[in-house]
């Protein structure tokens, strides 16, 4: 403003209020020392951590398209290996035949399991997808067939009267019917 | 070396050294918008608060900045809507008519007259009996020295309509100071 308008203007104070006019301009306001010489960083700090503008204006479409990707995935199903399928189903055979002759006990609760796939859910299963290796993935379906084929020979076994000695459970594991299992 | 209001915006804009430029353009104008804000709306810590939003709004609003207003007018924009919008918060929280004048933001407020003369404080008291907007161009006059054109581009209000709330809260508080 210039000295001209500066003077015009304090006559026209002095005119409407000469007591105005007659005091003293003081700032009766105080900051905290040293809150100027921080502000900057402070504000920088303020501006990192802002949520940038119009984040959630657009979260939800962009969660829901995450989630349509995500279920429409193709996951490509391998040839099946014939030779491992078999030698896993051998395997788990004679898994649950070596453990039903040494712990009688468990057979039951073993058994109850048979319905575990059915009863997962979808999401279960996703997640287990999602967690597991391509590969696994493949023993994992080959393993629900090779399961219940077990399960099928595990329940024949239910009604044989198997109420052998440990020294009979012995004579079997050294027997040459046993050791001729192929893996 | 200070720089110009212009070079502030230029290297903002380039992103070339951003931080820096902002930096200086908070030191530049940190006091006068702090002092700016404080007389509307009084206490410290909601100045604080008031103060760092309008710093945050212009970071995010300078790369609409039109170059052909000043920046130091349009800082003093941001900060008077930023405090009166503040204060209308406040005064809804509290179940206050946003038309109420005499509305003051804390009970506390007046902490700050403790050691004032008799007739400063005299004078803070007038002061708040303003309305906000009316205060906000009496600081900017009073205080400040500003300008009428620069005012009128402030607040968006006409030059003649900013002279005219000048008189009257100059009449208010010569009235008051003269009756108390």
């Amino acid at each position: 403003m210039n000295k001209e308008n500066e003077n015009i203007e304090n006559e026209e104070l002095m005119k409407m209020a000469p007591t105005l006019f007659g005091m003293t301009k003081v700032n009766n306001l105080k900051a905290p020392k040293g809150y100027f010489s921080n502000l900057a960083d402070t504000v920088k700090v303020r501006i990192d951590n802002e949520v940038p503008d119009g984040y959630f204006e657009n979260l939800a479409d962009k969660v829901i398209d995450k989630i349509n990707k995500e279920e429409t995935k193709v996951i490509p199903i391998q040839k099946r290996n014939i030779a491992r399928t078999i030698s896993v189903a051998a395997s788990i055979a004679a898994i649950f035949i070596i453990g039903f002759l040494l712990n009688q006990n468990n057979i039951e609760e073993e058994a109850s399991s048979s319905n575990y796939l059915d009863n997962l859910t979808s999401s279960e299963l996703d997640e287990a997808i999602d967690y597991n290796e391509m590969e696994e993935l493949i023993c994992y379906v080959d393993f629900e067939e090779d399961f219940n084929e077990a399960l099928q020979i595990e329940n024949s076994i239910n009604d044989i009267d198997l109420d052998f000695t440990s020294d009979e459970i012995d004579e079997y594991l050294s027997s040459d019917y046993y050791l001729d299992v192929e893996y | 070396m200070q720089l110009s209001d212009e070079e502030i915006v230029a290297q903002i804009k380039s992103g070339k050294d951003s931080n820096q430029a902002f930096r200086a353009l908070i030191e530049k104008y940190q006091e006068r918008l702090y002092w700016h804000i404080r007389r509307m709306i009084i206490d410290h810590d909601d100045t604080d608060d008031v103060l760092q939003n309008v710093f945050v709004k212009t970071w995010k609003g300078l790369a609409n900045f039109r170059e052909d207003s000043n920046l130091y007018t349009w800082l003093y924009r941001i900060a008077t809507n930023e405090s009166i919008t503040f204060i209308n918060k406040k005064k809804k929280e509290n179940n206050i008519s946003i038309d109420d004048e005499s509305y003051h933001l804390h009970a506390g407020q007046a902490d700050y007259l403790m050691g004032c003369d008799e007739i400063q404080e005299k004078l803070e008291k007038a002061l708040l009996t303003l309305p906000e907007k009316q205060r906000a161009v009496f600081h900017m006059k009073y205080y400040e020295n500003m300008k009428y054109t620069q005012m009128s581009e402030v607040v968006g209000t006409s030059v003649g309509a900013l002279k005219a709330s000048y008189h009257i809260a100059v009449k208010k508080i010569e009235h008051y100071l003269i009756e108390n």
